[in-house]
């Protein structure tokens, strides 16, 4: 991709709430469509389910170990996820982003620069490199296969979903640091490999993936007229 | 549907126009582009659209986008058999994997929309 010219970077200091976390993403979006801004936001998450756009609400309630979680619907498509022992990036990318005909490209070059951080630190992820397709897909977003997964020794650590609105895009994904109690069987980077130094993580991935895509970049906050709008947008759901 | 006869938007939905009546789709550009779709959510009978806004979605890929209105006007008919069989998008885009009929309440919004060869070079730009 051509990269772009700047990018703000977001790193959320403590976990919010699932209608917090999805509100800003969609606040995010609408801030690079309408003024044009890029940014990389790194957060992290109270205990939540998070259906993607179709899923049925029933698919949840079908599943006694979500039906009692707090959830949350994500702009994006795809599985449900647990959201617990992780950490999350969005990223946005305004009209003006080079990948209009080609934009599953991203899910490539970011999920790379995350392979090669965690590989940097002794937890060799790679791209699962096939899409495993069943007539029934599983609800958990983690038990499917994509061929943009992030896998570590067999077992996905890392996937991604997209929203794709007026030429932008928001991309998000959850990286899965260690298995949640409601999920014990999706694995995290620290029951498989255990001992991995995980400290400052954001920060490097982050260092990672805005080399990769832009000129220049900035650590920064959500401006005031983004807050006011993460609230109306929480008020109105 | 011969795809000569159609105008089409830059966000990819073409319109054939019969009378008072458009007929909307998305082109075989923007088929290729989503790539294995697995879900649309088509506007109800009765909704009434408007050119430029959101009108349906598709997801494809872990991956949501709008479909965006070509036309204003009044929806009168839907593709019930599309979203249980995408595979209509791609064997025939311009036919059986129409989307929605609108009764047009301003018919001045076609002169806006794109030839076909118009259509192609705005692909053609968008792809280098």
């Amino acid at each position: 991709m051509t990269k772009l010219p700047h990018v703000r970077q977001i790193i959320e200091p403590a976990p919010n709430s699932g209608a917090w976390n999805m509100a800003v993403d969609e606040v995010l979006l609408q801030s690079a469509i309408e003024n044009g801004i890029a940014t990389l936001r790194w957060y992290s998450w109270e205990p939540t389910a998070s259906l993607g756009y179709f899923q049925r609400e029933s698919e949840l309630q079908n599943d006694p170990r979500l039906a009692n979680l707090p959830h949350v619907r994500r702009l994006s498509g795809g599985g449900t996820l647990v959201h617990d022992h992780e950490l999350t990036y969005s990223l946005t990318l305004p009209p003006s982003q080079s990948l209009i005909t080609r934009p599953m490209e991203l899910y490539r070059i970011v999920h790379q620069c995350i392979a090669a951080e965690l590989s940097s630190r002794g937890a060799g992820a790679a791209l699962r490199g096939v899409t495993v397709k069943n007539r029934q897909e599983p609800v958990l977003c983690f038990a499917r296969e994509d061929e943009h997964d992030l896998v570590l020794n067999g077992r996905k650590v890392l996937g991604s979903a997209q929203r794709r609105r007026r030429g932008a895009i928001l991309q998000h994904g959850g990286l899965l640091l260690a298995a949640s109690p409601v999920t014990p069987e999706l694995l995290g980077i620290r029951d498989l490999c255990p001992g991995v130094d995980l400290e400052r993580l954001a920060e490097s991935l982050g260092t990672a993936i805005v080399k990769e895509i832009a000129g220049t970049w900035e650590n920064g906050t959500l401006t005031a007229q983004e807050l006011e709008s993460v609230r109306t947008t929480i008020a109105d759901c | 549907m011969d795809p000569a006869s159609l105008k089409f938007t830059k966000t990819h939905e073409w319109v054939a126009v019969e009378g008072d009546v458009a007929t909307i789709g998305i082109s075989d550009f923007a088929v290729h582009l989503l790539s294995d779709l697995v879900y649309a959510d088509l506007p109800p009978i009765g909704k009434k659209i408007t050119q430029g806004e959101p009108f349906g979605e598709v997801e494809s890929v872990k991956a949501v986008s709008d479909l965006y209105a070509p036309v204003s006007g009044e929806v009168i008919g839907r593709n019930d058999a599309l979203p249980d069989n995408l595979d209509l998008l791609t064997t025939s885009p311009f036919g059986g994997g129409w989307m929605v009929k609108v009764r047009l309440s301003n018919a001045g919004e076609l002169s806006s929309l794109l030839s076909q060869t118009a259509y192609k070079a705005h692909c053609d730009a968008e792809k280098h």
